[in-house]
């Protein structure tokens, strides 16, 4: 048997439905239907595998202590530094803009838009929900050489309830709290995507990707008809997602 | 008449990125599967790699050669997914486990065999899988690959011989 021959054979053993994945993937490019995950499904998948390894986790608490007194030194340095308060000054200005949102009627099609934002910011996610909420599970992508920090907030656009961010960009007030598999996050009213953060993930090609989850609150009963703003300095983009 | 037709096509695919990258996203799928040998882990990369993709088309930035481009990009996120996994095992104390096999005992199949791939570096991996896998020509390795012709080839012989050291090169890449 030849090489070529025993190399599809030995690869076409590893079970996937290349089909299913290819218009999973598809779809999440044009914003359509995505599969609805477990509840919390991200966080839970992480902690799984951690579970019983408890002299590791120990370990890992006692590096983490001491990775969170360096990196918030470094973030106190940096936010006390005289370079960052023009920055803080275009946030706020971002934050004063007013969100062009606008709340439709329960019953009407939800408007969702065919791009996934702009050559500034772009978008990608897919759905899942529990008993508390609607969620995506998102991933924003800048340039790189991006200059200013980009803006992120969003509304329920059937029930007009603003949205919530969770992850490391999370920023503005906190808005509420909940426990994702064990863990205590924190609900923020907006998200910051910060090109001069020193943790933002560089994807090569001169591309960051930023990861995020955005819900809605279960109060008026949460729908899956979203509105996103984007604002950055000279820019502001809206973005609807249904599912 | 043709011409004018693919012309047509062209056009409307420069201004849709979602239609330019969907028809290559099964392609993607099969290259992430063959570097990943886990079906999630692949859906994770291909996603990836898409959103990537779409962003740079959306910028403008049109490949000659959008297929070869797409893997690349979808086999650069497959090294990614890959270091992650690297990373966590390192953390986790796994050790790795070698199996060694008799010289006469070396023709390698099904787990044995995609064992032996996983631990083909990565770009020696990724030649091998579009050439075998994928079944692409040697000069759509080397473009995907972002190497020469030469290199590519230079690199099948490679892996193939640590993969099979009985394989004669000729037979190898027939």
């Amino acid at each position: 048997m030849s090489l070529r021959v025993d190399i599809h054979e030995a690869i076409d053993d590893v079970a996937a439905d290349e089909q299913a994945i290819a218009s999973r993937v598809v779809a999440a490019m044009t914003f359509t239907p995505a599969p609805v995950k477990s509840a919390k499904s991200t966080p839970r998948r992480w902690s799984s595998s951690l579970r019983g390894i408890g002299s590791l986790a120990a370990a890992l608490l006692v590096v983490a202590l001491i990775g969170a007194v360096v990196v918030g030194g470094r973030a106190w340095r940096h936010s006390t530094s005289p370079e960052t308060r023009p920055q803080q000054t275009l946030v706020k200005q971002l934050e004063a803009r007013q969100l062009n949102l606008a709340v439709i009627g329960a019953e009407a099609p939800c408007p969702v838009t065919s791009h996934l934002g702009s050559p500034d910011v772009t978008l990608a996610g897919s759905a899942w929900s529990d008993d508390a909420g609607r969620y995506w599970d998102m991933a924003a992508v800048t340039a790189s050489s991006g200059t200013g920090p980009v803006l992120i907030r969003g509304v329920d656009l059937r029930t007009g309830n603003a949205m919530f961010f969770v992850g490391s960009w999370a920023y503005g007030p906190v808005v509420g709290t909940d426990v994702w598999d064990g863990a205590a996050v924190t609900y923020h009213s907006e998200l910051l995507l910060d090109p001069s953060h020193p943790t933002r993930e560089s994807v090569g090609q001169g591309l960051s990707r930023w990861t995020f989850t955005a819900g809605t609150s279960p109060n008026g009963g949460p729908t899956w008809c979203f509105g996103l703003q984007m604002d950055g300095a000279g820019f502001s983009q809206t973005v609807v997602l249904a599912r | 008449m043709q011409q004018l037709v693919q012309l047509a096509n062209l056009s409307t695919e420069r201004s849709d990125p979602t239609q330019l990258l969907a028809p290559m996203i099964p392609t993607g799928v099969r290259l992430a599967k063959a570097m990943l040998h886990d079906a999630q882990a692949a859906e994770d990369a291909v996603q990836e790699a898409s959103l990537i993709a779409w962003k740079k088309l959306s910028q403008g930035v049109w490949p000659e050669k959008p297929q070869a481009w797409f893997l690349g990009v979808v086999a650069n996120e497959c090294r990614n997914a890959r270091r992650g996994k690297w990373n966590i095992a390192v953390r986790l104390g796994l050790g790795d486990e070698h199996h060694v096999a008799p010289a006469d005992e070396r023709v390698l199949r099904g787990s044995d065999l995609r064992r032996a791939l996983a631990r083909l570096p990565h770009a020696d991996r990724l030649v091998v899988v579009l050439f075998y896998y994928l079944d692409l020509p040697l000069d759509e390795v080397a473009t995907t690959a972002g190497i020469s012709v030469a290199a590519a080839r230079s690199r099948l012989y490679r892996s193939v011989r640590r993969l099979r050291p009985e394989l004669a090169v000729e037979e190898a890449l027939s």
